[in-house]
């Protein structure tokens, strides 16, 4: 199914992607999720 | 039931394959939140996760190159629907087996063979089929940014998810999630039965003997062992690195991650939209000594809170954006036929320079008592791989007529 207004669509995905990626990055810096980490010794990269 | 009337287009692949990556690649990513829990559950010493957890690297590697081949000759989605399965067995066994080493054992097996069920390389071969040539390099960077965005959401929802229900449950919900999504969206990717054309085909053993008798495949091989040495090393060291240098507060650590993962993204998908239109070698060297260059200025310049910031930005940007690149070329020379396979093969070697990265960023340092030796040889490596890629011949190899069988 194709979009009538694609470029609408677009930005409306790239806005979704970016509140998204926004958040999950404040979210990286509360202080419990810190904590967390701070007591990891092993990171899974 | 696992063959479909035709084949499924192209953004239905980008987007079954990418939902599949981003979990694939997310829970793992993650699964480090559960060394202190786990180990205090059972009174365990750190060792056994971490072994766990080394295992299932090595695993994933080990696995990579038999399930790419399954991918190749019986479909990915039914090598998809396996990986959800073992994924989902892997992370039960995490929850319910408390003998330390059948737990490092089973959870290494199961889950390293579920990633290399679910990940990169034998997601690959659908990816590289259903994508028009001229757009290949593009769909292996969304492909790999999905998998980049999977390890960059994941790790704040399994860390809150363990807060809110605990590790055992925890385990629970993820093993469920696991299986909701990735099974649907493997019979998403199915598709029509392979018909033999009656002529001679390649077969698994002859395409492995001609790609590792390939001079450029043997490159990529050795950069790719590179790319894993490296980014591991740095993943699993940079913390201690920046405590054992001053940077003693926590939120710098933590912020470093998260910039990797952010760039990562990005990094992800524009190497792969450049490989569309330049040299793919070209890129890939320049990849591997911009690396070089900006650990060499990250290790020269005066350490603080914005050199470690920007450094991270760099080498998030930089951090699987070899992935597309490599993938892309192997494409490119071998053709799509064994795809999967050929991608695992590369990938254990990469899988190969991990385990060594971590492990000698570790035993070093206790020898040592500092990281310089490591991070020379971080450095000597990336020019290494940076040599590798130059004369890489990412033409179609030339084949001999074969005879009909």
């Amino acid at each position: 199914m194709r979009s009538r207004h694609p470029r609408l669509t677009r930005a409306a995905i790239l806005a979704a992607l970016g509140v998204v990626l926004g958040a999950t990055f404040l979210a990286y810096l509360r202080p419990d999720f810190i904590f967390d980490v701070a007591n990891r010794i092993v990171l899974c990269f | 039931m696992f063959h479909s009337e035709r084949a499924p287009d192209f953004k239905t692949v980008l987007l079954a394959s990418g939902l599949v990556l981003t979990l694939a690649m997310g829970v793992r990513h993650g699964l480090g939140f559960w060394l202190q829990p786990i180990s205090q559950a059972h009174g365990w010493t750190r060792e056994t996760f971490s072994l766990a957890i080394a295992l299932q690297n090595l695993m994933w590697g080990v696995f990579g190159p038999f399930a790419g081949m399954a991918a190749d000759r019986y479909g990915t989605a039914r090598v998809i629907v396996i990986g959800a399965l073992l994924y989902m067995g892997g992370l039960l066994w995490m929850a319910l087996v408390d003998q330390p080493t059948l737990f490092a054992v089973g959870s290494g097996v199961l889950i390293g063979a579920a990633l290399s069920c679910t990940a990169f390389g034998a997601i690959s071969g659908i990816v590289g089929r259903s994508a028009p040539p001229e757009k290949r390099s593009l769909a292996f960077g969304i492909s790999s940014a999905a998998g980049s965005f999977g390890q960059f959401v994941m790790m704040p929802v399994e860390q809150q998810l363990i807060s809110v229900t605990g590790w055992q449950q925890a385990f629970y919900w993820l093993s469920a999630l696991v299986v909701l999504v990735m099974v649907p969206m493997a019979f998403r990717l199915r598709e029509p039965k392979l018909v033999h054309s009656g002529k001679h085909e390649q077969s698994i053993w002859e395409a492995t003997r001609e790609a590792f008798a390939y001079r450029p495949f043997q490159f990529l091989i050795a950069g790719y062992f590179v790319c894993g040495f490296q980014v591991v090393f740095i993943g699993a060291h940079l913390p201690s690195y920046l405590k054992d240098k001053g940077l003693m507060d926590p939120n710098i650590a933590v912020a470093a991650l998260a910039l990797i993962g952010l760039f990562n993204i990005f990094g992800s998908y524009y190497a792969g939209k450049l490989g569309g239109f330049l040299p793919k070698r070209y890129l890939l060297s320049t990849i591997y000594f911009s690396r070089t260059i900006a650990i060499s200025l990250f290790l020269l310049a005066p350490l603080s809170s914005w050199s470690v910031y920007i450094f991270s930005a760099a080498m998030g940007l930089l951090w699987l954006s070899t992935v597309p690149l490599t993938n892309g070329i192997i494409a490119g020379i071998f053709g799509l036929k064994h795809l999967s396979m050929l991608s695992g093969f590369v990938f254990l070697s990469h899988q190969v320079g991990s385990f060594l990265g971590v492990w000698l960023g570790g035993y070093l340092f206790t020898r040592e008592g500092s990281y310089n030796t490591v991070w020379m040889i971080t450095i000597g490596l990336g020019l290494f791989a940076t040599v590798m890629n130059l004369p890489v011949n990412e033409k179609a190899i030339r084949r001999a007529p074969l005879a009909a069988s």
